[in-house]
């Protein structure tokens, strides 16, 4: 599996939380290769089942919404007013392009009536122009209440790194396709239940819902994390692109189960970072532990920069590395669970 | 049908044209009018001069540069970047998280600054500034860098051109886009007189392509028109053109302001407009030599100096109208 020709296709889909099924279908193609059942559950996660021995039941997650906009009011003048759709930074948003999804998709720009802003401007005082001239015009085009996402391209940058938007977490959706290959035809005495979750980024709503349906023994979750950049090396908690999976350590997680991953790396010779959390991850790991009578959980990230822009960068090798570390987990999982 | 020539408008706006690398928007105004013209020559700084002969020659002129980024330093953390600095009126507040390319092999990059969950709330809260931002090419180290650019290369947007609604387009450089493509279509045309166009390098760096004699003698020429864009809330787009009489610090010659209000009207297309805030090619055109008699005429324009300029299709018809109008009774 090419993982930088399924990046490009996971991404072009815009699946703005509340509603990801533009991402679930092209998803759903990928997973019926591999998984004899693949359905959709009341919250819009994609699931897919691949039955083994089913001595244990091993889920493997990413969530798959992406953050972006929502049109609040239409003004008179023809613009749109909007709101954010999980955490946007508003220092991205004048001057850029997006697209609108109303009656048809729609060409936007955002813009702000400051010409040199002392402070960032607030969304509030934002506008998308989408060349209407009045409410009556624009009203035809679209309702209060269309989503409206970042209008961008998937780019190859130097060194094998990719640019592109919702990389936060169409790579660790690839991940995870990636691992289904890699485990394709082997014998496992555990059922391999795939989650592809929604609205994590309003509440990691999808996974609660998800994992309680699923009841899994073991869950293995991907998400990304902060990839280095030059004004970001001496904070805490971001890992330079190439540095291969990030091993979260922490209550996020379960304690032993996360040193049986670090071993597996080790093992398995894949160069692996540890990340420590003291509390909440961020990422769905902290929902499934909770969800139903609990979940074991880990979670593997994968390094990315510029987290929720339309320009996020992740490197193909470190994905691929992910993967190859979650194949062999799941491996080591699955024969654990026949012993049980 | 609004007379544009959208495809040629298209093209201009995604070739690469900052200030003093024009060259590519050169080569594309050059192969478009040259057919029509009896000569087309470049001025040392870059400026390309067309010429129809003709009697009683009116002089025409618009710029053909955009704003863009100069690569001052590679540095190293976590990655090699690319310190930037400004190639004439780019808007540091709009630029973040834009797409570019840099230098000749247009190679792909973005305009960043780290994640804004690893920001203070001081740093979030404060627009960011040129000297902060930086453009990430995705080279691990700096030696992957220096191999593909060289500090002193310039860097674009990189943004496609697109229909917005019905009436109008956005995209990156436009202003220039829009005023070229408007002049090229009138050298296509016969008007039974003399038409001199320049198309001005640097405008943005301090309205310098406008400053040198292009080779011209300014004594045939019985007017002058500067062709330019104008963000004002009061030249609404889809409105029509305006001739201010106040452009800067320069008074237009009052005559031939009125004969482009003039010809502007007759289409039902002129905004009142009286002075504009920044300066343009008229502060040295009108003062050439012995001087021209020179007005300016302007297409409203939003966003302007971002990846996404807005411009409306019907203003741009307005504009090459009024200048036909002008170029066939004045």
């Amino acid at each position: 599996m090419n993982i930088e020709d399924l990046l490009r296709r996971l991404t072009e889909p815009r699946g703005i939380s509340g509603n990801e099924s533009p991402v679930a279908e092209i998803a759903e193609e990928y997973l019926k290769k591999y998984c004899g059942e693949v359905r959709r559950d009341r919250m819009g996660n994609l699931l897919g089942i691949r039955r083994g021995g089913g001595k244990s039941k091993i889920m493997l997650e990413a969530h798959m919404d992406q953050v972006g906009l929502i049109v609040t009011e239409i003004e008179e003048s023809g613009s749109l007013k909007f709101a954010a759709v999980g955490g946007v930074d508003a220092r991205i948003l004048p001057g850029l392009r997006v697209r609108v999804y109303g009656s048809q998709t729609i060409t936007g720009v955002i813009a702000v009536d400051d010409e040199a802003p002392e402070k960032t401007p607030e969304i509030k005082n934002m506008k998308i122009y989408i060349g209407c001239g009045s409410r009556d015009e624009a009203e035809k085009l679209v309702r209060v209440g269309d989503f409206t996402a970042f209008d961008y391209e998937t780019e190859s940058l130097l060194c094998g790194n990719l640019c592109s938007g919702a990389l936060d977490n169409r790579a660790g959706m690839a991940a995870m396709l990636s691992v289904l290959e890699k485990l394709d035809g082997k014998q496992l005495g555990a059922d391999i239940y795939v989650l592809f979750s929604t609205q994590e980024e309003v509440g990691l709503r999808g996974s609660y819902t998800g994992a309680f349906s699923i009841k899994p023994d073991i869950a293995v979750v991907v998400d990304v994390t902060h990839g280095t950049t030059v004004d970001s090396e001496k904070d805490p908690g971001v890992f330079d692109l190439g540095c291969g999976p990030v091993i979260l350590r922490g209550p996020s997680v379960d304690y032993d189960l996360s040193l049986e991953l670090i071993e597996t790396a080790e093992a398995s010779g894949i160069p692996y970072k540890i990340e420590a959390a003291g509390g909440a991850s961020g990422t769905t790991a902290w929902a499934i532990q909770t969800a139903g009578e609990g979940v074991r959980t880990v979670l593997i990230s994968i390094p990315l920069r510029y987290m929720h822009t339309n320009v996020e960068v992740v490197k193909i090798t470190d994905i691929e590395a992910v993967a190859e570390l979650a194949a062999a987990a799941v491996e080591k999982f699955a024969k654990d669970g026949e012993s049980e | 049908m609004l007379n544009i020539n959208i495809e040629l408008i298209k093209k201009l706006s995604e070739a690469f044209g900052v200030s003093g690398r024009e060259n590519e928007v050169r080569d594309i105004l050059r192969a478009e009018i040259e057919p029509f013209c009896d000569s087309v020559r470049r001025d040392p700084l870059g400026s390309l001069i067309a010429e129809k002969k003709g009697a009683d020659p009116i002089l025409l002129m618009t710029a053909m540069d955009e704003p863009g980024f100069i690569v001052t330093n590679v540095k190293e953390g976590g990655g090699a970047f690319l310190d930037i600095a400004a190639v004439g009126a780019v808007k540091p507040h709009s630029v973040m998280s834009q797409t570019v390319v840099v230098g000749d092999k247009k190679l792909p990059g973005i305009i960043s600054l780290k994640a804004v969950h690893l920001t203070t709330k001081e740093e979030r809260e404060k627009p960011a500034a040129l000297k902060d931002l930086y453009i990430d090419i995705g080279a691990d180290k700096k030696s992957d860098a220096e191999e593909n650019v060289m500090i002193g290369d310039c860097a674009a947007f990189k943004s496609a051109f697109a229909e917005l609604g019905e009436n109008q387009i956005t995209g990156k450089a436009l202003m220039r886009s829009v005023c070229c493509a408007v002049l090229a279509e009138l050298l296509k045309r016969d008007f039974g007189r003399g038409v001199t166009c320049v198309f001005t390098a640097q405008k943005q760096t301090g309205l310098r392509g406008s400053k040198t004699r292009h080779g011209l003698d300014e004594t045939k020429f019985s007017a002058a028109v500067t062709l330019d864009c104008l963000e004002d809330e009061r030249a609404k787009l889809g409105e029509g053109v305006a001739a201010p009489s106040v452009i800067g610090e320069t008074c237009a010659d009052e005559s031939a302001v009125r004969m482009l209000r003039k010809s502007a009207e007759k289409s039902g297309k002129l905004i009142p407009f009286a002075k504009k805030n920044s300066a343009g090619d008229i502060s040295s055109v009108s003062v050439t030599g012995e001087g021209i008699r020179c007005a300016e005429l302007d297409i409203p324009i939003r966003n302007k100096n971002t990846a996404s300029e807005i411009v409306d299709k019907r203003d741009i018809a307005a504009a090459y109208e009024t200048l036909t109008d002008l170029l066939e009774t004045e």
